[in-house]
């Protein structure tokens, strides 16, 4: 079945994915571009690389998305991939208070050393163990609410909101908008003949 | 060490059993039955190679005989006359192994024969006692593993401690043999590795080389102190600070291949300055893990008999043999994403070893350890 959306062109919006080490950040990245999940995802050594073109209000964007190392001696090679990003993810994980620490010091540092057009959300990730739960929801709604971030919660392994999260980043970019190819059209066509099931998961 | 095994599954058929185990294949994965070397790694799918398979394994065979005949001639220049038919059970009795590896000379690593031959390959049931020799670090494992058992008992940094815990269950999880039992063992060297090295502690992508010497030696009953010496001369003689806090020197060496492709590989250099691919996306995982988290097995393993023969000067050499076995389809790419897919998938691709290590060390001009060291210093200095 196709569905050919109206779009006259593709938005280039350039991704990161940033949080402490094992919090999820592959995990969501590849629940998103192929909707797989493995709970033994491997640790990412330097950064990787994935794109997944979308339609949401019939504009295209396609998303190239930087998914980085979480581990802290890996911090200083991460400037490069978030120099430039139309958004930056985010990723705590709900059962370990730390990892909400360090989504902190990461708005903080983005804010200091990144681009003030770099728009932010905020995934407190493996929600489907909230019996585990260390972190309010209050409380992290209310932090994104101060900063403007979006804030939602996420479980890769159930995919419970992940693609509702990608999906909601092109109403926070700013008007101005991104590089055009006419010649990417095609492409827009041929992803959206498999949608992916977006039904969100459970918990 | 069951070097009968080993020698039977290389004779009796020719081409050595491949285990095929299906796996539950759910329906969002691909419907390929897993298939894992000898070592219990995922192999890459190699069906339709098995002749080629057979060929590799019959050339190996052929060079292990070169080896034992190496071995009979330092014999004999100490008055030891022996066959070369006896000495694969000379090496697995603990103590002829020592006096035959005592007849070597001081100055064995400098030879020229020796250095083919191990470029050649070492054979897989001489690995356990090759690479600690040619890693010096025989003496250690003969004062026995006290050291290495105070290490693994003595207090770790909790922050160390739970990001080792972090890694151990997602380092080869797909592993045959993997249990809760081969998971402490990797924990229990990189919490001694950790303590030894303190200005490391535990650096994310090292689970990856421990994991792997714990396996190629699994039938060593010192395994564990034999893996903590072997990746103790890693770091601490054989590669620049790759894991240290800051990951400078490593960051180095990737600014350091980057010149080196522009030398060497230049097309290819062109090519990803034309698609903005940074060097650290391609080859920070190689460099960290050593290329074992990259390569095939064997393949690693004949990279891992050069890296302790030749040591640090391998690892560019190794990279830039992947990227020009790789290349026309790399500049086939035409963009990131594409450029991406390859040097994330081609290198577990890299299933011919000879192939590999003949184009790292003869197709790729002359490598000085002069030129690296000049283009270290260069990267120093323009490093932040």
């Amino acid at each position: 079945m196709s569905q050919l959306h109206d779009v006259s062109s593709i938005h280039d919006c350039k991704i990161v994915l940033l949080g402490d080490s094992g919090v999820g950040k592959s995990s969501l990245v590849l629940r998103f571009v192929n909707n797989t999940f493995s709970p033994w995802q491997e640790s990412t050594i330097g950064a990787s690389f994935l794109t997944k073109t979308i339609v949401v209000d019939d504009m295209a964007y396609k998303y190239q998305i930087w998914d980085t190392a979480g581990q802290e001696k890996y911090h200083t090679l991460i400037p490069m991939y978030y120099r430039d990003a139309s958004a930056a993810i985010i990723v705590y994980d709900i059962t370990k208070p730390e990892t909400f620490d360090a989504v902190k010091a990461w708005v903080k540092e983005l804010r200091t050393m990144g681009s003030p057009d770099t728009v932010v959300a905020i995934a407190g990730n493996k929600c489907d163990l909230a019996e585990n739960r260390a972190v309010a929801v209050e409380s992290a709604q209310a932090y994104a609410d101060e900063i403007g971030a979006l804030f939602i919660e996420t479980s890769a392994k159930t995919a419970e909101n992940v693609p509702e999260m990608f999906r909601r980043i092109p109403a926070m970019l700013p008007a101005s908008v991104t590089s055009t190819k006419a010649d990417d059209l095609v492409l827009v066509a041929a992803a959206t003949d498999k949608p992916n099931s977006e039904s969100g998961g459970c918990c | 060490m069951n070097m009968a095994d080993a020698s039977e599954a290389n004779t009796e058929e020719g081409i050595p059993p491949i285990r095929i185990q299906e796996d539950d294949a759910s329906e969002n994965e691909s419907v390929a039955p897993v298939v894992y070397d000898e070592y219990g790694f995922v192999a890459p799918y190699l069906f339709g190679k098995e002749f080629w398979l057979h060929r590799y394994r019959e050339r190996q065979d052929a060079h292990a005989l070169k080896w034992d005949k190496y071995f009979v001639h330092w014999a004999a220049k100490t008055g030891w006359h022996i066959s070369p038919k006896e000495v694969p059970a000379l090496l697995d009795d603990p103590e002829t192994r020592k006096k035959l590896l005592a007849c070597f000379p001081a100055s064995i690593r400098g030879h020229k024969r020796y250095k083919r031959l191990i470029r050649g390959g070492i054979p897989a049931q001489y690995r356990p006692i090759l690479w600690p020799h040619l890693a010096m670090v025989d003496d250690r494992l003969d004062e026995g593993d006290k050291y290495y058992v105070k290490l693994t008992q003595s207090e770790l940094d909790p922050e160390v401690a739970s990001a080792i815990e972090l890694d151990l269950a997602r380092t080869f999880s797909n592993h045959r043999d993997v249990s809760p039992e081969s998971r402490s063992e990797v924990r229990r060297v990189l919490h001694a590795l950790a303590v030894r090295h303190q200005f490391m502690g535990y650096c994310q992508g090292l689970s990856y080389p421990t994991a792997f010497i714990l396996v190629i030696l699994a039938s060593e009953e010192d395994r564990e102190n034999k893996t903590f010496w072997l990746i103790s001369a890693l770091i601490d003689r054989m590669l620049p600070n790759y894991y240290s806090s800051d990951l400078k020197h490593v960051r180095i060496d990737v600014a350091v291949l980057g010149q080196l492709c522009e030398i060497h590989l230049p097309k290819l250099a062109r090519h990803f300055k034309k698609h903005e691919v940074e060097w650290s996306l391609v080859c920070m995982e190689w460099f960290m893990c050593l290329f074992v988290k990259s390569l095939p097995t064997e393949s690693s393993l004949r990279v891992w008999d050069l890296l302790f023969s030749e040591h640090s000067k391998i690892i560019f050499r190794i990279a830039m043999g992947i990227l020009k076995v790789h290349h026309d389809d790399i500049l086939g790419a035409g963009d990131l994403e594409e450029i991406c897919a390859l040097l994330h998938g081609r290198p577990r691709q890299t299933f011919d070893a000879d192939e590999l290590i003949n184009v790292a060390l003869h197709q790729m001009g002359r490598l000085k350890t002069a030129t690296i060291q000049r283009l270290r210093v260069r990267e120093t200095a323009l490093y932040n």
